[in-house]
């Protein structure tokens, strides 16, 4: 079994504020190997942003990773270790501040944002800040940069790049500004890309050319993607695994096919019961009820049974953490949920409990306001 | 006035466009439509227009729900807006309860709101921050004088209910309250005057798609409870499948297909919604590909393509009759046309490019000589005199650019009317309006040649 | 672990499951008046204008109703006996030239003997009211033009700024001075004067502020319910453009306040015996060298009153910030 080339353990992540702690991702492990697009896919609250700013070390106070270990290529992003006095330190061979932004982050692992508005400057022309990009993160002069960002641009199917070069991001339309940030990402040859929602504000045929351009890129370089979105039509489409978030943690990872097909958990089910189809009428919709909690008080025993259709007592009582429910030989398919025999708990003779009702009657109410990330 | 084309002149359609066209004005500030000239007197003055809205009509039957679709910037917020009058139309006219809301205006037209109500995408910013949620939903209730004080709160409380809010919460803030709540207060709002007809503008685009699925659930309980008339704006396929009983697809200004839903969905008659429904992604791992991406950037509002809007990016244009190309070489032509224009390319050898476009065959005849002349160009560098060239002797010369299709064809699975903007249509269709004088930029509908 | 709370069976975070009670506000008074209590800035600027504010209420409260009996009684004793004048004395416990401090005039007495502290304490009640006055004029000119300037634009705002930037050209001194010249030097002239020369001001704010929340969704979806215009400005523009104005009032008075004592400085405006602290170091000017706590007093007085205003415009604008709350 090669080994993976990033890989997550039991990330956990908190903000302290005023309010209390937010547990913002609790404990969650998955691996990227090469060559893959791996999925991260939830909804808005369930955690992904956050896990995937803590991969590159990018939280923020009152933010702060707390527990856990990423490694990369066989270094150690993150990783704690108890000291003589009993507290959590971090270990030696953790990379420090400066090696993280030297080495990692735009270089070994690129991220793409969702607004491409914000994250390119409007008062530099595209084609400069690309180049400086490439400078920093490639050691190359200024004259080599630039052909490299023009090349680039061309990758990314923008035409006419030489003149395009010295244009400013307002004179880019939304799809071409997404291009110039893949662009971007692609220049320093990353091994992994995190794209993080990159194609939700774009229109449906300009996501289209975008998901294409990425499946190409990727077949040509061989970069891994952790895809982050709520999209599960986008999974669908391009993801080989998929990781399915909820409330901070991971409920759910399987092949794309099985994930669709053959789908063990509850939410990831009545998540894909609840979209309307482009393909076929789909008469009735079965939304999920109520509202996803906050992540500062998250229910009891696992963490979905206040909304799930399949809910029991026991579901109550104990927190299911992620075990493998595939078959024999098949790929790894595992799921948080108690009903699978995987479980020895007793689902089956439990009662079953009453969820709500209602769309969003009273529930959900938020305290601090609105969707949460 | 029977029309042919979207407007089907049901006398008991509850809203009537006719050829609404709603145009701004590009120029900004006292000097900004003069420009200088090298002649005397060396000042000219243009004035420019977004024509955002250019010559749409349709009807809306009491208690349907059609939807509108279409990308960024194609205009059907302008057009939802323009029929509600919140922005003044440039001509035509809009039918309401057999009224023409154009010639309304001042106190008649402010209680002629009372019967058609909009819905926002926004669900933060549609909502006063600084209003309590049950004064939001009184507000429109008092703007018409509807009910006092008393009975008016009690309304909305009950209205808080129905929409499935808790209504205890009449005394609290927007800010408490999850986007998919806050739209489910627009809709309490909306519905708190007993309006007839209610314009969503993609009231869910900005939720979770489990949310989604609530609002959406109790939009149609309450279309049904309330005999509501939906104009359903949304960019996303999905929702409007699921929503809409009739769909008006919209290409830059204009309505390019209406027919009803599964017709629309299921027999598409129009390159446009082809390219559409074939571009999105499916929520499923097994479905295929796509088969043909469409090319370029939505052209500018400013100055649209002639005749049908959509030629530039259709990969079904139509071949000038002046030419007898084979269906493939055809093809190539377009391809290497639409190349040449984005400067998709830096080859300048003629025959490499010869072999990378054309490698099926070279056109003969004039279109060969036109080709070759073109590639000469490119091969001195002239890329504007090639571009000038390929677009104007085959590109502008099709009929696509040189008349506006409006076509009526047979509906394949529904009893309704299917309506498609098509030149490929033309053999087929059971009625036609085809604009000849397209060419001027400003076209309308012609005169119908055929009854309905 | 998870905690297991009356929440965890619904799954909601339920404001009972928590015991933060009601769900805060984010919006109004209460909510202002707490976010400034947290503030340390704020709260100095709240104590001091409220002291001031105090002060001057009961300077009214003895003016009208009393007749100046109260202070008169204490020390502001118009003197009656030529022979007993006490001019120019300093404070107490200091001596100059002209005698010793006593505590009968604890901050000494003026060129004609009056009492400076009670002098002080009466020109309070006028400075008060001249920078409130003022700045309500401005306020409420300025809102009114603004609001309807930004809400309608097209020709009304072209003539209404053009207007609003005549007044704004001029300088305000100039302006005030001639219209007191030619409408009256007193006291009330002086607070209409640096009102409409304040108007510009608030005006600008406004209009700025009108023409970004006129584009919000929920005043078209106002429009499109059928509210009528006037209604829309006043119940949802103008409430939501007026956090700056009002952080603006508060400076604005501070300056009003400085604008006239500077002009009753200069002899335009609060005319003698009005006691009035430009008044005062006015007269004190050509005492200088002979006496100079006669300008300590007043100078101080209007030293403290503008910065205390300054101060708590600050804390407002801190409070009212929505980004620093969240």
């Amino acid at each position: 079994m090669t080994e993976p080339l990033l890989s997550v353990r039991d990330l956990k992540t908190q903000f302290f504020t005023e309010d209390g702690t937010v547990r913002a991702v609790d404990g969650i492990s998955f691996d990227v190997y090469e060559g893959e697009i791996v999925g991260l896919v939830g909804e808005s609250g369930a955690g992904k942003s956050v896990a995937t700013s803590s991969i590159l070390r990018l939280v923020d106070s009152p933010g702060e990773i707390v527990g856990g270990e990423i490694e990369f290529k066989g270094e150690t992003i993150f990783g704690l270790e108890e000291d003589g006095a009993g507290e959590l330190r971090p270990r030696d061979e953790m990379l420090t501040e400066s090696e993280m932004r030297k080495r990692i982050r735009g270089r070994e692992i690129a991220i793409i944002f969702q607004d491409p508005m914000e994250s390119l400057n409007p008062v530099f022309t595209v084609g400069g800040q690309l180049r400086e990009f490439i400078e920093i993160n490639r050691d190359l002069d200024p004259d080599e940069a630039r052909e490299e960002a023009i090349d680039m641009l061309r990758e990314v199917g923008i035409p006419a790049p030489e003149s395009r070069y010295d244009e400013y991001p307002h004179q880019f339309s939304g799809g071409m500004r997404q291009r110039v940030l893949i662009a971007m990402a692609l220049a320093c040859q990353p091994d992994l890309i995190i794209a993080d929602e990159p194609t939700t504000a774009l229109d449906v045929t300009v996501e289209g050319e975008i998901l294409e351009m990425v499946t190409d890129l990727q077949e040509k370089y061989d970069t891994s993607f952790i895809w982050v979105t709520h999209d599960m039509s986008v999974v669908a489409e391009i993801c080989d695994r998929v990781n399915v978030m909820y409330l901070g943690e991971i409920i759910e990872q399987a092949e794309v096919d099985d994930l669709f097909y053959d789908t063990k958990h509850p939410y990831t089910s009545a998540l894909l019961d609840s979209m309307p189809r482009p393909d076929k009428t789909v008469d009735e919709l079965r939304p999920i009820e109520g509202v996803m909690p906050e992540a500062i008080n998250p229910p009891s025993g696992c963490r979905f049974h206040s909304r799930c259709p399949e809910a029991r007592e026991v579901c109550r009582e104990v927190h299911p953490d992620l075990r493998d429910l595939s078959d024999e030989g098949a790929a790894t398919h595992t799921g948080a949920c108690v009903k699978h025999d995987a479980f020895d708990v007793g689902y089956d003779d439990s009662p079953a409990i009453e969820t709500q009702t209602g769309s969003g009657f009273s529930a959900g109410l938020t305290e601090t306001g609105g969707e949460a990330e | 006035m029977s029309g042919v084309g979207p407007a089907e002149s049901d006398p008991d359609a509850l809203l009537q466009v006719r050829d609404l066209c709603k145009y701004f004005d590009n120029d900004s500030g006292l000097l900004g439509s003069v420009g200088l000239d090298d002649e005397f007197p060396y000042v000219t003055r243009s004035s420019s227009n977004v024509r955002a809205v250019d010559g749409v009509s349709f009807d809306i039957k009491e208690g349907e729900t059609l939807g509108l679709v279409g990308e960024s910037g194609c205009g059907k917020s302008t057009l939802a807006r323009t029929v509600l009058r919140l922005l003044e139309p440039t001509s035509g006219s809009v039918y309401f309860q057999g009224e023409d809301l154009a010639s309304l205006s001042g106190e008649p037209l402010r209680r002629m709101r009372k019967d058609m109500q909009m819905i926002f995408q926004d669900p933060q910013s549609s909502l006063d921050p600084r209003m309590k949620v049950g004064p939001i939903v009184e507000e429109p209730m008092q703007a018409h004088g509807m009910l006092d004080e008393e009975g008016r709160e009690a309304r909305a409380k009950e209205l808080l209910e129905k929409v499935g809010l808790d209504p205890q919460h009449y005394n609290r803030y927007p800010h408490a309250f999850s986007g998919g709540q806050r739209q489910r207060v627009n809709l309490a709002r909306a519905l708190s005057v007993n309006p007839d007809f209610i314009v969503c503008d993609e009231p869910v685009s900005a939720l979770d798609v489990s949310i989604q699925a609530q609002v959406l659930n109790t939009m149609e309980e309450l279309q049904e409870e309330f005999d509501l008339t939906y104009l359903f704006i949304a960019h996303d396929l999905s929702v409007i499948r699921h929503i809409s009983d009739r769909v008006a697809v919209m290409y830059l200004g204009n309505i390019v297909e209406l027919a009803d839903k599964e017709e629309l969905f299921e027999n598409p008659r129009h390159p446009y919604t082809r390219a559409l429904l074939d571009a999105i992604p499916v929520p499923d791992p097994r479905s295929g590909g796509r088969d043909e991406l469409l090319s370029g950037d939505v052209p500018s509002p400013i100055d649209p393509p002639s005749g049908c809007r959509f030629r530039t990016r259709c990969p079904k244009l139509i071949q000038p009759e002046a030419y007898d190309m084979t269906d493939e070489t055809w093809r190539n032509v377009v391809r290497f046309q639409r190349a040449v224009k984005r400067r998709a390319f830096e080859e300048t050898d003629p025959d490499a490019l010869r072999g990378r476009y054309f490698d099926d065959g070279v056109p003969s005849g004039d279109a060969g000589t036109l080709l070759d002349e073109a590639l000469g160009h490119i091969q001195r560098d002239e890329w504007d005199d090639a571009e000038a060239i390929l677009t104007e002797r085959f590109a502008d010369e099709s009929v696509c650019a040189t008349a506006k299709p409006a076509y009526e064809v047979e509906s394949a699975l529904t009893d309704g009317r299917h309506y498609a903007a098509c030149h490929l249509r033309r053999d087929e269709a059971v009625a036609s309006a085809v604009d000849e004088s397209a060419l001027d930029g400003a076209a309308r509908l012609g005169t119908p040649e055929a009854d309905d | 672990m998870a905690t297991e709370t009356d929440s965890a069976t619904d799954g909601s975070t339920d404001t009972e499951g928590t015991g933060a009670g009601e769900v805060e506000a984010r919006v109004g008074l209460r909510y202002t008046l707490r976010q400034v209590k947290r503030d340390t800035t704020a709260r100095i600027g709240i104590y001091t204008v409220g002291f001031i504010t105090l002060v001057a209420v009961l300077g009214s409260l003895d003016y009208y109703v009393f007749d100046y009996g109260v202070a008169e009684a204490i020390w502001y004793s118009p003197v009656q006996d030529p022979e007993q004048v006490r001019r120019l004395l300093p404070p107490v416990g200091m001596e100059n030239q002209y005698g010793q401090g006593t505590l009968e005039h604890p901050m000494g007495t003026d060129h004609r003997g009056r009492d400076i502290l009670g002098r002080l304490f009466y020109g309070t009640r006028i400075a008060i009211t001249v920078g409130f006055m003022a700045t309500a004029i401005g306020l409420v000119g300025g809102t009114l033009i603004g609001a309807v300037s930004g809400y309608y634009g097209g020709w009304i705002d072209d003539v209404l700024q053009r207007v609003t930037e005549t007044i704004y050209a001029i300088p305000f001194l100039v302006l005030v001075i001639a219209f007191m010249t030619a409408f009256g030097r007193d006291l009330s002239f002086a607070m209409i004067g640096v009102g409409i020369t304040s108007v510009p001001v608030f005006n600008r704010l406004i209009r700025s502020r009108v023409v970004s929340v006129r584009e919000e969704d929920y005043i078209e979806a106002a429009r499109a319910a059928g509210v009528k215009d006037r209604n829309i400005i006043l119940r949802h523009v103008i409430p939501n453009s007026f956090a700056p104005v009002l952080v603006q009032a508060t400076l604005q008075i501070g300056v009003s306040i400085l604008i006239v004592a500077g002009l009753s400085f200069l002899g335009f405006g609060a005319q003698p015996p009005t006691p009035s602290w430009g008044q005062m170091l006015s007269a004190s000017r050509n005492y200088m060298l002979p006496a100079p706590t006669f300008s300590l007093f007043p100078g101080i007085a209007i030293l403290i009153t503008v910065i205390g205003f300054n101060i708590l415009g600050d804390g407002l604008q801190d409070a009212l910030d929505p980004r620093i709350n969240n």
